[in-house]
Parts: C-alpha cells; sequence; structure tokens
C-alpha cells in the first residue's frame, strides 16, 4: 500500500509528459513547413520576422490554395531567442509535426546549434533570418541562406559613403559579437582597399545603460560616416547620447535595426542623416503593399515594418523552393527540397539576385542602400553588386 | 540526535531505491507516449536533475542558496567540450568536466564558510550573472559569441541521440542518485546531517564547519559539471546564450520545489527546471512563462516541505483512512 | 577629461541603482525576504505609466502613476507573501514565491501589452550644460536630486519618525516587536509599499535607457541586488555608497576595458567587498552566539 503515493508522482509527470506531445499532424496532400524563433522572452519583438513568413504562406494558401495544389501546413516553435531551446523547437517541428523543412528560422547562434542535427535529419534550412556565415562555409547540403554576410553588407556601406557621400574618415560602433565582429572585418577590408581612413571602431554593448563615454570618443574622431552595427536599442542609444553632447554624424545602419523601434527610439534624430543597408525592399515600395495587406489581415497587432517584410522576402524563396521541388507531381519530400535549393536563381519583387549552387549556399549578392526621411526609408541606391569581402573564418 | 536520526531514516529507505529503478522505465514511456521530442525534453530534465541533486546538498544539509548552479553546469559543459575538442576520450573528457565543476565548488566554499545566508546567495547569484561573459570573454577557448559544438567522440554523436541518449543519462542519474544514498549513510552523510541539524553542538564535538562546507560545495560542484557534461551531449552546441542567471535560478527552484532532502524530488526538480519550460513554449507569448510562474507558486502554496515529501505525506495521511475503510 | 565624463555618467547610473538597492533593503529589514520581483513590480508600474502617456497624460501625471501603481502592486505581493498561508515558511520557500510572482508578472505583461520594445521618455529631454568638456543633461541632475532627496527622506524616516524606528526592530524580533504593541502586519506592508514606490521612481530613471518591454526592468534586480550584497543589507546608506561605486565601476569598465567585462568585474566587486567585510560595507557584524 505504500506505493501508490511515488507511483502516482511518477505517472502523473508521465502523463503530463505524454500529454502535451499528443497531436501529431499526419500530412496528406500537404507541406509542412517549420518555423522557429521567438515568441516569448526578452527578444519576443524579432517574432514579428515569423509573423511575416506566416503571413506569406498563409496568403498563398487563400490565394492559389497552397503551391502547386499542395497546402501548405505551417507550423511554429518558440526557441525564445536561446539556443539551448532551440534544439528541442526543432525537434518538436521536424519530428512532432514532421516539417519538411524550416524557413526564416531566427538567430545566428539558435540556427548554429540545431545545424547537425538539421543536417543528420537531412531536413534543409531555407532561408533562415540570419547572416551567419559559419551556417555555410563550408557549404552545407542542408543550410541554404538568403541574408548577406554581413562582411560584404557593411563593406557595401563603406563604399557607398566614399562613392556617393565623399567620405574620407570611416568610423564603426558594433555590438561585440558574433554579429559584430565580421561587420568590423567588412569595414576594414573596403576602407584598406578604397585608401580611406578608419578612424574608430569602438564596441557597444547591447546591456549598456550609458553610450555617452563611446560617443565622446567618436566625436573626438571626426569621422565622415559611422557605420553602427547594432539592433535598435544600443544602436538609438549611442545616437541620442552622442546628440546630447552635441555631436549628430551621418550614420550608416543594418538592415536588422531598419525597422519601426528605432524609428520610434530615435524620435526623428536620425532622419535625414542616416543610410541602411538592406536587402530587403523598403516599406512604402509598391511590391510591400501586398505584404502590408496580408499582415494586417493575419496579423493586424504586428506592426507593419522591415522586420515583417523581411519574413515575408524569406518566405518568397521558400515557396519557389518548394515550386520547383514540387513541380510535374513530385512530391514535397525532404531530398526533392534540397535538390530543388541545391541550384536556385531568386530574382522576386522581394528578393534580387540570389543564387545557390551546389557549391555555394551563400545570401544574397545584391542589395541597395536606403534613406532614413521622416519615419520611412527611402531607397536611396539602385541594387549593387556586393564587394566580394573575404568571409571571417568560423 | 532523534531528528537526525529521523531525518536519516526518511532519507535511505530501500524503497527509494526500488522508486529509482522504476524512473529507469520513465524515458521509454515519455518517448514512446510522447515522441522523441519529449524524449529530448525528458532527457535535458533528467541532466538538470543532477545540478538540482547537488543543490540539494546546499539547501539541504547548508541551510544556504546556491544561485550558481548555472554556473557550475556551464563550467562542466564547456570543460568537457573544450578537452573532447582537443582529441581526449569522452570518458576523460566527461570526467574533467565532472573535475573543473568540483574545483569551481571547492572554492567558492572557501568564502562560503565566511559568509552566510542571503550574503552568501546573492554572491553565487553573482558568479550566475558573470558566467556567460566569462564564457565570452574566453573567446579563444570557448569560441565567444558564436559558441561551439561539442565535439563527437567515440562515435558517440553529440546533440543527436534518441532513445539511447535519454537512457545514458537517466541511467547516469539513478547511479548518482545512489551514490548520493550511500555517501550520505556513510561518515560524510553523518557528518553533514549533525551539522545541518545541530550546527553549533557538532562544532562543539570538533566537526570542522570549513570541511563541511568545502564537501557539499565540492559534491554540488562535481554534480553540476557532470550535469553540464550530459547537457552538452544532449544540447549538442554551447554559446553563452544558454548560461543566463535564469538558469541558475530554475536549478535552485527545482531543488526547493521537488524537496529540498529528497533524492526522487531531485528529479522531479529537474524536470521542472529543464523539461517544463521546453514543452511549455508551445504557449503563446507570455502565456510560457505565465503557466510556470503559476505552477512554481501552487507548488509552494501547496506543498510546504516539497513537492515529493509531500506527495509521499499525503500518501501516508490517505493510507491509514483506506484502511479503516477497509476494516468496517 | 573622459574620466570625468565616466565619473559623471556613474554617479548618475549609481544614484539609480542606490534608489534600487533601497528598496531592497526596506523589504529585507523588515520581512526577511529578498525580493526577486522587484524589477517586475516596476515593469508593471512603467507599463500603466506608459498608458498614461498615451491617453495624453502629461509626463508628471504618468510618473505618479508608475510610482503609484509600483507601490500597490509591491502591497499586493507583499500581503500574498505575508499571508497566513506562508507565515510560518522558511524564508527561502518565500524568496521562490518572489521568483514565481515575477515571472508571472512578466507573462502577465507579456499576453497583456505584447513584447515589442516601446520608448519611454525622460524626465527631461534635452537640455544641456557643459562644464569644461562633461556633458551633463538636465535629466542626469534631476536623478541626482531625486536621489539625495529619497535617501534624505529614508534617513529621516527610519530615524525620526517612531513608525520608522519600529520598522527598524522588525526584522530582529518581530515577535517581540508585536508583544510591543507595534502593528507587525501593517508596517510590513508599508514597508512593501515603499519599496514599490522606490521601485516605481528607479524604473522612470531606467526605462528612458533601456526601453520599455516586459524583461528590460531585470537589471535593475541584478544592479540593486550587487548594491545591496555589497553594502550590507540592512544598510540604507550602504545601498548609497554601494550604489555610487557599482555605477562608477561599471562605466569605468565598458569604457576603459571592455563591455564584456562589466558584470564580472561587478560580481568580482561583490566578491572581495564579502571576502573583506562579510556583512557589506556598512552591514552589522552578526552577534555570534558563544
Amino acid at each position: 500500500m505504500k506505493i501508490p503515493a511515488r507511483c502516482c508522482a511518477v505517472l502523473a509527470t508521465i502523463g503530463i509528459l505524454t500529454l502535451a506531445g499528443c497531436g501529431s499532424r499526419a500530412s496528406g496532400n500537404t507541406i509542412n513547413i517549420g518555423i522557429s524563433g521567438p515568441a516569448s522572452g526578452a527578444f519576443a519583438a524579432q517574432r514579428s520576422i515569423n509573423d511575416g513568413a506566416e503571413a506569406y504562406f498563409r496568403m498563398l494558401n487563400a490565394r492559389n490554395g497552397g503551391i502547386n495544389g499542395r497546402r501548405i501546413e505551417v507550423s511554429r516553435a518558440d526557441d525564445q531567442y536561446d539556443p539551448s531551446k532551440s534544439p528541442a523547437a526543432v525537434r518538436q517541428l521536424v519530428l512532432r509535426d514532421q516539417a519538411q523543412m524550416m524557413c526564416s528560422a531566427v538567430g545566428s547562434p539558435e540556427n548554429l546549434a540545431v545545424k547537425p542535427y538539421l543536417g543528420v535529419q537531412k531536413v534543409p534550412n531555407i532561408a533562415p533570418a540570419t547572416g551567419a556565415t559559419a551556417l555555410f562555409t563550408p557549404t552545407s547540403s542542408t543550410q541554404f541562406g538568403v541574408v548577406p554576410p554581413y562582411e560584404r553588407e557593411t563593406a557595401n556601406l563603406v563604399r557607398f559613403a566614399v562613392q556617393k557621400l565623399h567620405a574620407q574618415r570611416i568610423a564603426v560602433a558594433y555590438e561585440d559579437d558574433d554579429v559584430g565582429g565580421p561587420a568590423v572585418d567588412g569595414v576594414k577590408y573596403e576602407v584598406n582597399r578604397l585608401g580611406k581612413k578608419l578612424v574608430a571602431a569602438l564596441p557597444i554593448s547591447r546591456t549598456s545603460t550609458d553610450l555617452t563615454a563611446e560617443a565622446s570618443k567618436l566625436q573626438a574622431a571626426k569621422p565622415d560616416f559611422t557605420i553602427v552595427w547594432a539592433v535598435a536599442v544600443p544602436l538609438s542609444l549611442l545616437v541620442k547620447n552622442a546628440h546630447q553632447i552635441g555631436f549628430d554624424p551621418v550614420i550608416g545602419g543594418p538592415f536588422f535595426a531598419a525597422d519601426s523601434s528605432t524609428v520610434a527610439l530615435t524620435n526623428g534624430l536620425i532622419s535625414g542623416r542616416s543610410y541602411w543597408e538592406n536587402w530587403i525592399v523598403a516599406t512604402t515600395d509598391p511590391p510591400a503593399a501586398l505584404a502590408r495587406t496580408a499582415t494586417r489581415r493575419y496579423f493586424p497587432s504586428d506592426a507593419f515594418d522591415s522586420n515583417v517584410l523581411q519574413g515575408w522576402s524569406l518566405a518568397t524563396v521558400c515557396a519557389q523552393v518548394v515550386k520547383k521541388a514540387t513541380a510535374n507531381g513530385r512530391p514535397p519530400t525532404k531530398d526533392n527540397i534540397r535538390a530543388a535549393a541545391d541550384s536556385l536563381r531568386v530574382d522576386n519583387p522581394y528578393v534580387h539576385g540570389l543564387s545557390w549552387s551546389h557549391g555555394s549556399h551563400l545570401g544574397n549578392s545584391e542589395e541597395r542602400v536606403y534613406k532614413l526621411v521622416g519615419s520611412t526609408f527611402k531607397p536611396w541606391t539602385k541594387p549593387t553588386v556586393l564587394p566580394p569581402v573575404p568571409l571571417t573564418k568560423p | 540526535m532523534s531528528a537526525t536520526a529521523a531525518a536519516r531514516r526518511r532519507l535511505f529507505t530501500s524503497r527509494t531505491a526500488v522508486l529509482l529503478a522504476a524512473l529507469a522505465l520513465a524515458p521509454l514511456a515519455a518517448e514512446l507516449g510522447g515522441g522523441p521530442y519529449i524524449g529530448y525534453a525528458f532527457a535535458l530534465g533528467t541532466a538538470f536533475a543532477l545540478s538540482v541533486l547537488g543543490n540539494n546538498l546546499i539547501v539541504g544539509y547548508l541551510g544556504e542558496a546556491n544561485l550558481a548552479g548555472g554556473a557550475f553546469l556551464a563550467v562542466g559543459a564547456y570543460a568537457s567540450a573544450i578537452a573532447l575538442a582537443h582529441g581526449l576520450p569522452l570518458w576523460l573528457a566527461g570526467l574533467i568536466g565532472i573535475a573543473a565543476g568540483a574545483v569551481i565548488g571547492a572554492l567558492l566554499s572557501i568564502p562560503a564558510a565566511r559568509v552566510h545566508g542571503h550574503q552568501l546567495a546573492l554572491a553565487t547569484l553573482g558568479l550566475a550573472w558573470a558566467a556567460p561573459d566569462v564564457i565570452r570573454y574566453a573567446e579563444a577557448w570557448t569560441g565567444g559569441s558564436d559558441g561551439m559544438y561539442v565535439p563527437t567522440s567515440g562515435g558517440i554523436p553529440a546533440g543527436l541521440g534518441g532513445l539511447a541518449d535519454t537512457y545514458v543519462v537517466t541511467g547516469i542519474f539513478v547511479v548518482c542518485a545512489l551514490l548520493v544514498l550511500v555517501a550520505l549513510r556513510g561518515r560524510a552523510g553523518r557528518l553533514l546531517l549533525t551539522h545541518a541539524e545541530a550546527g553549533p553542538a557538532a562544532r562543539g564535538f570538533g566537526v570542522r564547519a570549513w570541511a563541511v562546507a568545502m564537501l557539499a560545495w565540492g559534491a554540488c560542484g562535481a554534480l553540476g559539471g557532470l550535469s553540464g557534461v550530459l547537457y552538452g551531449h544532449i544540447v549538442g552546441y554551447l554559446s553563452p546564450d544558454e548560461f543566463t542567471f535564469q538558469v541558475s535560478l530554475f536549478i535552485f527552484v527545482g531543488s526547493m520545489v521537488g524537496g529540498a532532502r529528497s533524492v526522487p524530488g531531485a528529479w522531479i526538480g529537474g524536470l521542472l527546471a529543464g523539461a517544463v519550460p521546453q514543452l511549455l513554449s508551445d504557449i503563446p507569448g507570455g502565456g510560457s512563462i505565465l503557466t510556470f510562474g503559476v505552477v512554481l507558486a501552487a507548488v509552494v502554496a501547496l506543498a510546504r516541505i516539497g513537492l515529493y515529501p509531500s506527495l509521499e505525506l499525503l500518501g501516508a495521511r490517505l493510507r491509514p483512512a483506506r484502511k479503516e475503510a477497509a476494516d468496517e | 577629461m573622459l574620466a570625468a565624463q565616466v565619473l559623471i555618467t556613474g554617479i548618475v547610473m549609481g544614484a539609480i541603482y542606490a534608489i534600487t538597492g533601497a528598496g531592497l533593503v526596506v523589504i529585507y529589514r523588515t520581512t526577511g525576504v529578498i525580493n526577486f520581483a522587484h524589477g517586475d513590480v516596476a515593469a508593471v508600474g512603467l507599463f500603466c505609466a506608459y498608458g498614461a502617456l498615451r491617453l495624453g497624460a502629461p509626463y508628471a501625471v504618468a510618473a505618479v502613476v508608475a510610482i503609484a501603481a509600483s507601490a500597490a502592486l509591491s502591497a499586493l505581493l507583499g500581503t500574498v507573501i505575508g499571508s497566513r498561508l506562508f507565515r510560518r515558511r522558511p524564508v527561502l520557500d518565500l524568496i521562490v514565491l518572489t521568483i514565481s510572482a515575477g515571472l508571472i508578472l512578466q507573462g502577465l505583461e507579456g499576453v497583456v501589452v505584447g513584447q515589442s520594445v516601446r520608448t519611454f521618455p525622460a524626465v527631461a529631454e534635452g537640455g544641456l550644460t557643459r562644464i569644461g568638456g562633461v556633458s551633463i543633461r538636465v535629466s542626469d541632475v534631476v536623478v541626482v536630486a531625486v536621489c539625495v532627496v529619497v535617501f534624505l527622506a529614508l534617513y529621516l524616516f527610519f530615524d525620526r519618525t517612531r513608525t520608522g524606528t519600529s520598522m527598524r526592530a522588525l526584522n530582529e524580533n518581530a515577535e517581540a516587536t508585536r508583544l510591543l504593541g507595534v502593528p507587525v502586519t501593517r508596517l510590513r506592508t508599508l514597508a512593501w509599499v515603499l519599496a514599490g514606490a522606490l521601485a516605481g521612481v528607479a524604473g522612470l530613471f531606467v526605462a528612458p535607457i533601456y526601453s520599455l518591454q516586459p524583461t528590460s526592468m531585470e537589471v535593475l534586480v541584478v544592479y540593486g541586488f550587487a548594491v545591496v550584497v555589497a553594502g550590507g543589507f540592512e544598510s540604507v546608506v550602504g545601498a548609497l555608497v554601494c550604489g555610487v561605486l557599482v555605477g562608477v565601476l561599471q562605466n569605468a569598465v565598458s569604457v576603459f576595458a571592455s563591455s564584456k567585462l562589466v558584470l564580472i568585474a561587478v560580481a568580482a566587486f561583490m566578491l572581495v567587498v564579502l571576502a573583506i567585510r562579510p556583512t557589506g560595507l556598512l552591514g552589522r557584524r552578526p552577534v555570534v552566539r558563544v
């Protein structure tokens, strides 16, 4: 009679675990696409990337009944932007929801954490929302990138500043992490190549409370053009602190900060004097109208910004892969999807000049620079081919 | 002395061992019933249970709060992964992970013999905050923010295992749990228990407080290190973002909730700290955190001595009633 | 010049940490609880203030809303933790309760207001004085001034009023104080209210820097704890001194060394202080029973 209490404890726990795992989805004439990214936690605002991707697939379902007559089943998993949670999130998508491919998975370490697993499961990771080169160098049979390598993006900004703004003295402030490292390498490479001067390279922290000291160091370096390769919060903080000491530099920013948060956080401060490297179309561009309508419809609480549009653009690439893989009635197996992606060129209204071949799954090779005018990012250059900066060794 | 005796009796029932053996069936049930992704969460929770088991030594026997569980986890995980990366065999890398944890634990016991209560708890929390930044700073070894893969060794792929992985982890937990039980039964256990139940008197009899502290913290560090070794093998990828101070809080919470002197309680606590957050990730928005918080508060409110001991107590209360009913 | 700037910015941040630390000390002194939900309480208050601002309220009204809401929520938390259900619980249980309260509040915020990053205005936007190359913002001056006023008020309250002095005695011996006719429960609730208000004030100063989202007030707990551990759990003055020390240290390390080293330096500072004085810089030495 002493056993029951213990058995109850054990059985209850097992029961809870089991119940939580029920509800697997059977796949019939559908394509199961797994989407992972943060939906809670400190970086939950990034979920709008995944929302944008899902909006695109739902729009395809509503308009065309899916792709090649197959409905798209989207499964999402929350990894809280935490690489220890992404293995579980992705296992859930692959094993429980039987995802045949991943699309628009958010985050560099999060994607790196599941790279070996996806490799063994042979599940293609199409168009993750990260420019981490370690995913694609050396070329992996399951990783297919869209976001350009950060080295080449910052180099492009430098080239833009030198050629169009006649900048001589370049400075860079960067988040001291896996994103900032390659960004600085790109700046250094291009500044040297063009024979200009790198006057300051300052690490800034995502968790800094005050960047006045960094701002005054920048001010002392007297740059003509300052690249701030950071997410919205530290970028805005640096801009605000610099303004407070009477220093209003011309700013170059990354695509991942070219969104509504930055506009709100900087409160008009950098309007008219900031340029943004972006592979995504501007929210005001005509093609964005469709994305805006779909997002309003499926995710009415999301602000329509470049995050949403990023997810949407990534999803267009995923959809094109699926379309090619399932042409002529072929089933959307993991193998077919990988084979289709292994040689592909994408030129649609959202993504230009993306090409994957057997030896290279790196991201976009063309980008444009945008200028922040008022509260909108206006296209400022034509799409140009990014400088061929050698990639930072992972 | 009777309190000590009672405490010991409660600890070392052979039924506990039987129960642990029964737990060995749980992975199979989890895997078959819930699928491999439940198995992953289960394995992770069981790995966390080792950290919780170590924490129990501190909470249950020293009466202190250890909020550096995540730091021990990180030390074990990185130490063994770095050893593997240098080509050492798996067993040696595992031992290095355990030893690294033990060393950090033993070092921590030096200030811990002087500082107590809240001061100590929050000083350990300081280690937990610093851990991710230490990892970032030691870039040459740890890969910094880029993270590092746990290298494969001896044909055992890291981060890919299914049922077998889960079984290995559960097996190691059961072995460690038995070792802890046996150790507590011996001289070390007597030392700890007398210290816990009658600290000043024990000191009067010549029990050295620093020795007790070093023993408990060292063991806690070793178990935390082992927990980290297993964690690394389950997840397969280490990066500073995984070892935030919340991990330490969850490990602490796990030992409080499971029952700070109960070995099966440690397992329940580990699942709560390691597996439940993974499983709740299906709930959108802040719902997962909300649910976790509510569950935690409810357990604290309802189970005053920890979940597992409370269930035991409940069972004991129900039994006589049932007997009477049978008599009638 | 840079050093002077680092010092000034450090003092301003330190003032905020000191206010946070003071709130934690007030709770600890009267109830013996370490409050892990301190930052989350502030966050809820700030979201209320944010709502008020959106409705067109002026900053002053929003500030009052933030402080009042934090104080009310803190009182609620204190009432639950002090309720009969948890009366005879060991203090570690109560700490777990505050941890779960923090998670619940974060979760609720996520569900109710969502996770997006919001801007929160500073107490005074713009406005700047330059003294010999060192820039000082109007908001910096306000922060330091408020900090001075808060600590003067706390000093007067705890040292010169009857309520304050009885509160100080609470944690030392609640039963004895109760027998002396001191309304223990009411005083404890008052302490939670006071601490909540202090959290609200600190939050108002932190929110413009970190922006507002459910997790952004965690920083209050991290630095606040460092301050009270180093300063001594019982000492309000310790919180002030260590608040400023931690603020300056944090800034100096991030500017002169690396921002990666900030938390390591803060943790090391804490450990060094404890190694020299186990009860904190201004904490009392415990009475040794012989």
